[in-house]
């Protein structure tokens, strides 16, 4: 089927986003979208994790108690 | 001060009953409660009233799966002001189960159950429908069983590879929760995943590339 694409052995398919061996196409997609990269490759972008780091903000629940009259000694 | 510290310090003021009560009153004055819980070692939050919350990011989040503990949240989060809730449960590598949140008014929902590795139940459905932001939702979530979405609420590219427990009633309320779309979004399952050609064939229609997942047969897939 033209909207099916499916891997050879040892790749997937990406767009950038997203790895898998076989991609089954939605009416606004296209196989332009997507290319084929060694399963070593996509493991490899697959790890790049990034994750946000925030800081804790313990000002707004600390105010919060004393507004309620709870109060603490530093 | 970390919040352990704080419960401490509260504990020392009044019995155990009060402090719940105080702290429920007194959370309904947060706004941004990032990293509240990070550090938290009991099996369950407390109660918590997330009525004026605008975000929830790392709520219980840490990046090192260190910090929080919980293993279950018996109670559905009121968060329906929420916009950010990135990596609000990041590593929270004890957590199995819980009733769910309001996501109503989401936009970010990136990383919300990172590594959550032996989450297996998520009761209530999430609306997506204001979601823009889905990058590690539910990435190294490989228990994961239960989940539902309300229908036709999910417009952006979304990923489910990792979770390879799914029931069928889960996957098919993904299928169902998938809206029609204008721009090509992709749907990713994890490859063992069973699906049904009548499943694939609705959501390409509606715009869904379906990346994974194994066709079945309905004897098959009904067993």
């Amino acid at each position: 089927m033209a909207n099916v694409l499916t891997a050879k052995e040892g790749y997937v398919y990406t767009n950038g986003e997203t790895f898998s061996t076989v991609i089954r196409l939605g009416i606004n997609d296209s196989a332009d979208n997507w290319h084929e990269i060694t399963e070593a490759e996509a493991e490899r972008l697959q790890s790049e994790e990034t994750p946000t780091e925030s800081e804790a903000t313990e000002a707004d629940y600390i105010n919060a108690l004393e507004e309620l009259g709870v109060s603490f000694d530093e | 001060m970390s919040l352990v510290t704080l419960k401490t310090k509260v504990e020392q003021l009044i019995d155990l009953a009060e402090w719940e009560k105080v702290w429920y009153e007194a959370s309904a004055n947060l706004k941004n409660v990032e990293g509240l819980f990070r550090a938290y070692k009991g099996v369950t939050i407390p109660r918590t009233n997330f009525i004026n919350t605008t975000t929830i990011n790392n709520l219980c989040g840490d990046n090192n799966g260190d910090g929080c503990t919980i293993e279950y949240i018996d109670y559905y989060l009121n968060t329906s002001k929420a916009s950010q809730a990135g990596y609000v449960f990041r590593m929270c590598r004890n957590l199995k189960w819980m009733v769910g949140f309001n996501t109503a008014n989401l936009v970010n929902a990136m990383g919300m159950f990172f590594s959550c590795s032996r989450l297996e139940t998520i009761q209530e459905p999430f609306d997506f429908s204001k979601v823009t932001n889905t990058n590690n939702t539910f990435s190294n979530c490989t228990a994961l069983k239960d989940i539902k979405f309300v229908s036709e609420t999910i417009k952006v590219s979304i990923n489910f590879s990792y979770c390879k427990m799914l029931t069928l009633e889960s996957v098919q309320s993904i299928f169902d929760g998938l809206a029609t779309v204008t721009t090509a979004q992709t749907l990713t399952l994890n490859a063992n995943t069973k699906i049904l050609q009548s499943q694939v064939d609705v959501a390409n229609a509606k715009g869904w590339t379906i990346a994974g997942g194994t066709i079945v047969s309905e004897e098959e897939y009904y067993g």
